[in-house]
């Protein structure tokens, strides 16, 4: 006779296991064993008990039941627990299945077989009950956990994969830079790269009427979903005060106040907007902390000063506001702080220098610049990036 | 990033080390909970052994003169090498604090 355990009752809830919800399959030759077994299950409150008497009719039941436990004895006629286990093992779906096995002490003590063919846990003969008890409920248990993580995981990775795509649609795709490159006489290239599925960064183009047209770059502080959905905050924001009349440090003053009553302190987005104005030739922007944009004219390579407070910090802005020429010929580049934070092979920032002097090599031909560039980058810093990466490369025709 | 505190006759001093950046969030709430509990006027940042600070550190820094501020605490950030140096002027933190060679 063997005495009944006291177990504690199990908490119910959502991230609790309901032992009366499982399925255990015994397979064992001997009846006998099979009805202890069986009584022991019962007592760790699982629902669902099946029986077979040798491997091949236990995947057999397997085929035709899903089981959350698979208890095996080893030695068993037509097939035995091993080689039940090792098929199990090999059929998709089943690699992580719980399964127990019963070791004889004289032919296999550390149950070293066992693990081999797969087994999730093994059990010695004679079974102490509280031992058995214990180790059905541990495996349930993990099982439980990693399921609920799989499935919260796969839940996360869509609703991500979603998410990144809408975040992608606020960017102006490669309609949209043909067509406003067409209208101004530019050549408009971009890249937008989040380094998680979500990033921080935001770029925009605006078509401001008498052959201007507006750039807008920002980097919210942070990367991944805080800081991605401040981007679609910053975008509605946008909608709400279109530039459309302002000078730039005009307008991104305007920005400011709004994005600091709406960021908490220690958040912040960097910021940099300029206007070309394809018939003056000229190029007047605004900052706020943003990495200095490079202007590429006659093989020179210039940086604009784009220091600033970041918008969202202060009440009142201290930006830095320019004007420059921008004759045929010429190129910017915008790009996010994860160009030159990049390290390069011996562990290096690439920094300002090392960027200017990929520009320098690459820009003096004017088909693909972004793309070389970008190519020539990734031959040189390590992959992956920390942070978000967004460059704009604009050249007039 | 790693950091250590000591006391000074007219505030504390807190040297950062390594590098600053979203990572170090939890680690800067001890700072920051320092400074709310300090003695003094003063608190130095000795950035001299400081690598690389990103926008995350940059905010950090943020949130530490918002604790600040309300105690009359004035904050210094010293001894910034080239890449933070840089960082720091292009954010034009010389216009919120104390920023010294």
């Amino acid at each position: 006779m063997i005495p009944a355990l006291d177990l504690p009752a199990p908490i119910a809830g959502p991230n609790r296991i309901s032992f009366s919800d499982c399925r255990v399959l015994v397979v064992d030759d001997s009846r006998f064993n099979r009805e202890i077994l069986s009584r022991f299950v019962q007592w760790v409150g699982i629902g669902g008990i099946d029986f077979a008497a040798d491997g091949e009719s236990g995947l057999e039941r397997m085929a035709a039941q899903t089981y959350d436990l698979v208890l095996l004895d080893i030695d068993m006629p037509v097939m035995d627990g091993l080689e039940m286990c090792r098929r199990i093992r090999a059929t998709p779906g089943w690699a992580d299945l719980p399964v127990l096995m019963q070791t004889s002490p004289a032919s296999d003590p550390a149950g070293v077989r066992c693990f081999e063919a797969g087994a999730s846990d093994i059990i010695g003969k004679p079974i102490n009950a509280g031992e058995f008890m214990a180790r059905v409920r541990l495996n349930l248990e993990k099982q439980f956990f990693f399921r609920n993580l799989t499935d919260f995981h796969r839940r996360l990775q869509n609703d991500l994969k979603l998410a990144r795509g809408m975040q992608k649609s606020l960017i102006p795709d490669n309609r949209v830079l043909a067509d406003a490159g067409a209208r101004h006489g530019l050549m408009i290239e971009g890249r937008f790269e989040p380094s998680d599925e979500l990033g921080g960064d935001f770029w925009t183009l605006f078509d401001l009427g008498e052959g201007r047209l507006g750039i807008l770059a920002a980097d919210f502080s942070g990367h991944g979903i805080s800081a991605a959905i401040n981007t679609f905050r910053f975008h509605t924001l946008i909608e709400r005060i279109p530039p459309h009349g302002y000078e730039p440090a005009e307008w991104l003053g305007m920005l400011n106040r709004p994005l600091k009553d709406l960021l908490p302190v220690g958040q912040f987005a960097t910021c940099f907007y300029a206007i070309i104005d394809s018939r003056e030739g000229t190029l007047s922007y605004a900052a706020a902390g943003a990495p200095s944009p490079l202007m590429f004219l006659d093989g020179q390579v210039t940086m604009l000063d784009a220091s600033g407070l970041m918008l969202g910090v202060t009440r009142n802005p201290i930006m830095t506001a320019d004007q420059v020429p921008f004759p045929a010929g010429a190129c910017l580049l915008i790009y996010s702080d994860a160009v030159t934070e990049a390290l390069d092979r011996q562990g290096h920032l690439l920094g300002e220098d090392g960027l200017i002097r990929l520009v320098r090599d690459i820009f003096p031909h004017r088909e693909n610049r972004l793309a070389r560039l970008i190519a020539a980058f990734d031959n040189e810093v390590q992959r992956p990036l920390a942070d978000d990466l967004t460059a704009i490369c604009i050249s007039r025709l | 990033m790693d950091y250590t505190v000591h006391t000074t006759p007219n505030g504390m001093r807190v040297a950062l080390n390594g590098r600053m950046t979203l990572i170090d969030h939890e680690k800067f709430r001890a700072v920051v909970e320092a400074i709310e509990r300090m003695e003094g006027q003063v608190c130095v940042f000795d950035l001299s052994s400081l690598e690389f600070v990103d926008s995350s550190g940059l905010g950090m820094f943020l949130i530490a003169r918002d604790i600040a501020q309300p105690k009359d605490v004035e904050i210094e950030l010293a001894g910034a090498q080239d890449t933070v140096k840089r960082i720091l002027e292009i954010a034009k933190f010389n216009t919120l604090f104390r920023v010294t060679p």
